[in-house]
């Protein structure tokens, strides 16, 4: 035996070693796989564990095509890999994106989503938030909401992705009721089974006092189980290569249906209406599993509803050949069906048996939608226009719980970021602060809301604005509150850059101010940098804005907030901590003395004066949320003015006094709103 | 439990594995369980059914065998098929008021046990098979699982020897089973699921395509049922190998059959020779020869389109292979003869092709009534196929191609069906790869297979079209 063949082999060995390597590297490419998943950690193990792999399988096993197969898995996942990087870096204009998340059980929103999706029937924006809820436009979706008083889960008609935010039914639902927290789930596609999922997992969370769920006549009774995720809705939603490749083949169009739309729950052939349309007669082991399926689903939901502590309304949308007889015409016409194989009122008529079963409330849309004077289906779109959304709404309210007191009215249109409403002098006009991209802007409108004026426009903060009492300048803070360098100002308000800055020096920072009665003075909080980072606890100032002269009302080892004068200009209310919380004191301006109202282990906040001096508007969070109080200090006593699980604060009473306008914030709206208040009867 | 369900999968993880891993003596036992775990599975409700038909052939089993009677076999086998011919009464009363009677929807697979169950006391009657003693026995052979639902309808004394045996799975058979599985489920997800969707849209409104597209409609529908059934078979004879059974074959390349009595002895073979078997020898056997023929291949053909389905339009689709069959049987020599003095002898292959498809267009044309419930409609579909427009409107063939959809899932049922048909299928599913050439054939064969598979295949999107029989 020569050398040579004594060498081979280790010579061999290190040959094939090589080649293992170089296979693993171009089958588990670090570079693709930091591409892929941006972790450096997986970009170095994988190559590893796939060198071991092939290491262990090509030296030890008894068997080549182990070894085989086990390369052509990691090849074929391999190519994936590479054809994904390749597609999704370079061709990004044919990138289809996906709108869910797939949960277990059921799909939701993607998160943090702003698209706008038009037709040629509608064009309407769809926002959500960091949790998937949809929110309207303005509103930041890092909001998050975690609690509810009204829930509503559906499908499509009620996600409503064809119109605004503002136009959703359960936005009107709201609007007639606007101190309750209306949370829309509505997903497209989605059926009882997948929409119990959802609550189960997720939905109960919110702890709902009412739980609104909607049904169709196709989504809900065919394939009553949670939609079944084959291995490529995997795929595609995690590969933007997979979904375009499956795009013309996993995904139908409408536009290549037979009618040019969707006719769910009717099929052009007869086995499929046999076991999916509810209104075809002729049964099948099908439809027959589907809608004991759809009878438990709804058993099981209201019981988890029930022992949750809440209560389930069920409601019916029709299907547009149910309210339209042309769209039933074109479709018995054209998959031909006889009109006698059909019971146009089947899921009507089980729906109403089930929930009586489980003594549910029952809301069919069926006749409210024939009897509405507008369409409330789209011509080819199968969802609701917005006067469908609007009857819905009607509908709806007609059975949502009653309060004794009636409810506080909405006055802002747009539903994100309207905060510190306060009337002028004369009771006519609003001054109140709205965001406007990213940035608070100072606005005014008329009692109704409407005509809203924009006073501010430039890219600083300008908030919390004041009127003065004749009504010709406008006091606010400018400046970006989270910086703590805000400062008070005084602008003419037919001249809004006409300003006079009151919080004079580079190191002297103000906030919320407000006038005097007789418009002399200003009274604000006004704190110090003491250094780069730290700043002096604010305190009560007033300035006589004829002399420009200051005085300290509050001391600044502790924090006060937000001062108000009395109606007779010779008290000042407002907030101050002096040890864990914020309290409301009242300053006798003359005397200094300085007198504490509440005394409560929770916080108050955004006093303000009744017109004749005797009560004292504020919010409070004694239950976690912010609500409306009132101090009577005639007699010293407190009276509750809102309880609802939203927040409300900013409140202020209109110069008659028989009103309190305040900002709100339910759920994901935000808005001003308005409640009446009698003085003889404040509630309890 | 249906074959195309994630549930299935695991089911099938977990019976091997329990299977491979108990006693040899508890495996029957074990089986038995599974199988009626599989059947309730689908529908509990339907347990009563079984558990009867299981009891009555047991315990007529027993008795056929120690009293030979002719009235003893006729009151068992009526017992025996008493819940298939309720539901196939229900069925008839249905089709004929043009109602569903509420709760006459056939359970599954009870017209395939059914059919075992009277195979096994006719054999017991005629002394093929010994009767069983032991109730767990007859048991695991009605609900052995792989086979309960939609066949291959076994015959007594192939399965029963073999449930008796239960050894543990070989590697081998394990791993050409599994390749056996793969093809099934692509046959099913990604063949007959795609080309349903092609033939509802054109036969689930017929008013509305032209003849060309009917006919169209027609051999996809032709070539989805074929898939749809041979990937369930595939896919029930892959699993029975699992667990060391052999099951008969159901489909020997139907489709290339030269003529129809071919056809025949290639389609759902275990149904034909059930029938032939079971129906018409017998019959046959005691009756004159010439009538008998006629009339008794008449019979079993209708009876097998009952069997289907107890409405007019099975039995119109049984009676016209009936015909068709005897037809073919009378002219096989004039056409033998015709062929002859054309072609004297030679281009045997282009004869067989002609045949082949001749054949195929026949057979298409008769899954009209398979497809189109209502016998006018179905009548009106044949109409139309053979009126003049049929030449006219071919062009409109090419505008439902313009789908590309439509055009990838025919071209792909095509390609495989002449991979298949080549038998390279065969060849890859029942060898190990040795020299480089077959280890290649074996990758690309079984790659196509799973990534097709993955990207288009929609597990449990569509249930098989046998087992609603």
């Amino acid at each position: 035996m020569d050398r040579t063949d004594q060498k081979t082999p280790v010579f061999n060995r290190r040959y094939k070693l090589l080649i293992l390597l170089l296979i693993s590297l171009l089958i588990a490419n670090p570079a693709i796989l930091f591409l892929l998943t941006r972790n450096i950690l997986v970009s170095i193990f994988m190559p590893v564990l796939v060198l071991v792999i092939f290491y262990f399988s090509y030296f030890y096993s008894r068997s080549k095509l182990v070894t085989i197969y086990l390369v052509n898995l990691f090849a074929i996942i391999s190519f994936f890999g590479y054809a994904e990087v390749i597609f999704t870096n370079n061709f990004h204009d044919y990138v289809i994106e996906d709108l869910y998340i797939n949960k277990q059980g059921y799909y939701f929103n993607k998160p943090n989503l702003n698209k706008r999706f038009e037709d040629k029937e509608y064009a309407a924006d769809y926002l959500t938030n960091c949790q998937g809820y949809r929110i309207p436009s303005g509103q930041d979706p890092q909001d998050k909401v975690d609690t509810a008083d009204w829930l509503f889960i559906g499908d499509s008609f009620t996600q409503g992705a064809q119109v605004n935010f503002e136009q959703l039914y359960t936005t009107l639902v709201y609007k007639r009721n606007p101190n309750k927290i209306v949370i829309n789930t509505g997903i497209s596609g989605a059926g009882i089974a997948e929409e119990y999922n959802y609550y189960h997992k997720e939905g109960y969370l919110l702890k709902s006092s009412l739980v609104a769920l909607q049904i169709c006549s196709f989504n809900d009774f065919m394939n009553v189980e949670p939609a079944r995720r084959a291995f490529t809705d995997y795929l595609a939603h995690y590969s933007n290569f997979i979904r375009f490749l499956l795009q013309g083949f996993k995904y139908q169009n409408a536009a290549q249906l037979p009618l040019g739309r969707w006719t769910e729950p009717f099929q052009p052939d007869l086995q499929s209406n046999r076991d999916y349309n509810i209104f075809y007669r002729e049964e099948s082991l099908k439809k027959k599993t589907d809608l004991e399926l759809f009878r438990r689903y709804l058993r099981i939901f209201n019981d988890e509803i029930k022992k949750q502590g809440s209560r389930l309304i069920v409601f019916l949308i029709p299907t547009k050949e149910q309210v339209e007889i042309g769209c039933f015409q074109e479709v018995i016409t054209a998959f031909q069906i006889q009109p006698n194989e059909l019971d146009m009122l089947r899921p009507n008529k089980l729906l109403r048996q089930f929930t009586d079963e489980l003594d549910i409330t029952f809301v069919d849309m069926l006749e409210p939608f024939r009897s509405a004077r507008s369409d409330v289906f789209f011509d080819d779109d199968e969802h609701l226009t917005i006067s469908g959304h609007e009857v819905l709404a009607e509908e709806l309210s007609k059975v949502m719980p009653k309060e004794p007191t009636p409810p506080p009215i909405l006055l802002s249109k747009e539903y994100a970021g309207d905060r510190y409403p306060t009337y002028s002098s004369d009771g006519t006009m609003i001054t109140y602060q709205s965001p406007i991209n990213g940035k608070m802007e100072i606005f005014l409108a008329n009692q109704e809301f409407n005509n809203n004026k924009r006073l501010t426009a430039n890219n600083v903060n300008e908030c919390h604005p004041m009127m003065s009492r004749d009504g010709a300048r406008l006091t606010f803070t400018e400046g970006d509150p989270e910086t703590f360098q805000t400062k008070v100002q005084v602008a003419d308000i037919n001249d809004i850059n006409k300003r006079i800055i009151i919080t004079k020096g580079d190191d002297v920072f103000g906030a919320i101010p407000c006038f005097s009665p007789d418009d002399k003075f200003l009274a604000y909080a006004e704190w110090q940098r003491i250094s780069k980072t730290q700043y002096s606890n604010p305190q009560i100032v007033t300035v006589n804005l004829t002399t420009n002269e200051k005085r300290y009302l509050t001391k600044a080892d502790h924090e006060s907030w937000r001062p108000v004068f009395s109606p007779d200009g010779k008290r000042l209310a407002y907030i101050a901590k002096y040890q864990k919380q914020f309290d409301l004191y009242l300053c006798q301006i003359e005397s200094g003395r300085e007198d504490r109202i509440t005394w409560t282990p929770f916080d108050e906040w955004d006093p303000h004066f009744s017109p004749d001096g005797r009560y004292i508007v504020y919010s409070a969070k004694p239950d976690g949320n912010w609500d409306l109080f009132v101090y009577d200090l005639k007699i010293g006593e407190t009276y509750r003015l809102t309880r609802s699980k939203g927040d409300e604060w900013d409140a202020s009473f209109s110069p008659t006094g028989d009103r309190v306008i305040y900002a709100g914030r339910f759920g994901l709206i935000e808005g001003i709103y308005e409640k009446r208040f009698s003085p003889d009867k404040p509630s309890k | 439990m249906i074959f195309n369900s994630y549930a299935f999968i695991v089911f099938l993880a977990v019976t091997l594995a329990v299977y491979n891993l108990i006693p040899s003596n508890f495996r029957a036992l074990f089986l038995l369980i599974a199988g009626y775990f599989f059947y309730a599975y689908s529908d509990w409700h339907n347990i009563p059914i079984l558990l009867g038909v299981t009891f009555s052939t047991f315990l007529f089993g027993k008795a056929i065998a120690s009293r030979r009677k002719h009235l003893l076999l006729i009151v068992a086998i009526v017992i025996t098929i008493s819940p298939l011919l309720l539901w196939k009464i229900g069925q008839l009363i249905g089709t004929v008021s043009n109602r569903t009677v509420a709760g006459f929807i056939i359970p599954i697979g009870l017209s395939f046990y059914t059919l075992q169950a009277v195979g096994y006391l006719l054999d017991v009657f005629w002394q093929r098979v010994k009767p069983m003693n032991r109730l767990p026995s007859i048991a695991l052979y009605l609900a052995f699982f792989p086979i309960m639902l939609a066949g291959p309808i076994e015959r007594a004394g192939r399965l029963l020897p073999q449930l008796d045996s239960m050894p543990r799975t070989k590697q081998t058979e394990a791993y050409f089973a599994i390749k056996q599985l793969f093809w099934g489920f692509f046959c099913k997800l990604v063949i007959a699921d795609k080309l349903a969707i092609i033939s509802s849209d054109i036969l689930g409104k017929p008013e509305q395509g032209s003849a060309a597209i009917l006919l169209v409609g027609l051999i996809v529908y032709s070539l989805q049922i074929y898939f749809d059934f041979y990937g369930y078979t595939t896919i029930a004879i892959a699993t029975a190998r699992l667990f060391g059974v052999q099951v008969m074959a159901n489909f020997k390349h139907p489709f290339l059959a030269p003529s129809l009595v071919e056809f025949w002895h290639r389609w759902h073979i275990s149904l034909t020779t059930w029938f032939r078997d079971y129906v018409y020898l017998p019959i046959a056997y005691k009756c004159r020869p010439i009538y008998s023929f006629t009339v008794v291949v008449l019979l079993v053909f209708v009876l097998s389109g009952i069997w289907h389905g107890a409405s007019p339009n099975f039995v119109i689709w049984g009676g016209v292979h009936g015909v068709l069959y005897i037809v073919g049987r009378w002219t096989v020599e004039t056409r033998r003869h015709l062929w002859q003095s054309v072609l004297h002898g030679k281009f045997q292959k282009l004869r067989r092709g002609i045949q082949a498809i001749f054949v195929f267009l026949l057979v298409s044309l008769t899954w009209v009534f398979f497809t189109v419930p209502r016998v006018e409609d179905a009548i009106t579909v044949l109409r139309r196929i053979f009126s003049w427009d049929i030449f006219l409107s071919f062009s409109t063939i090419g505008r439902m191609f313009m789908r590309s959809d439509y055009l990838s899932y025919i071209s792909c049922a095509i390609l495989f069906f002449i991979i298949d048909s080549l038998g390279i299928i065969r060849v890859v599913v029942e060898t190990v790869p040795m020299s480089k050439t077959e280890i290649i054939r074996e990758l690309v064969v079984v790659n196509s297979l799973a990534v097709l598979m993955l990207l288009i295949g929609d597990i449990g999107s569509r249930s098989f079209i046998y087992l609603r029989f």
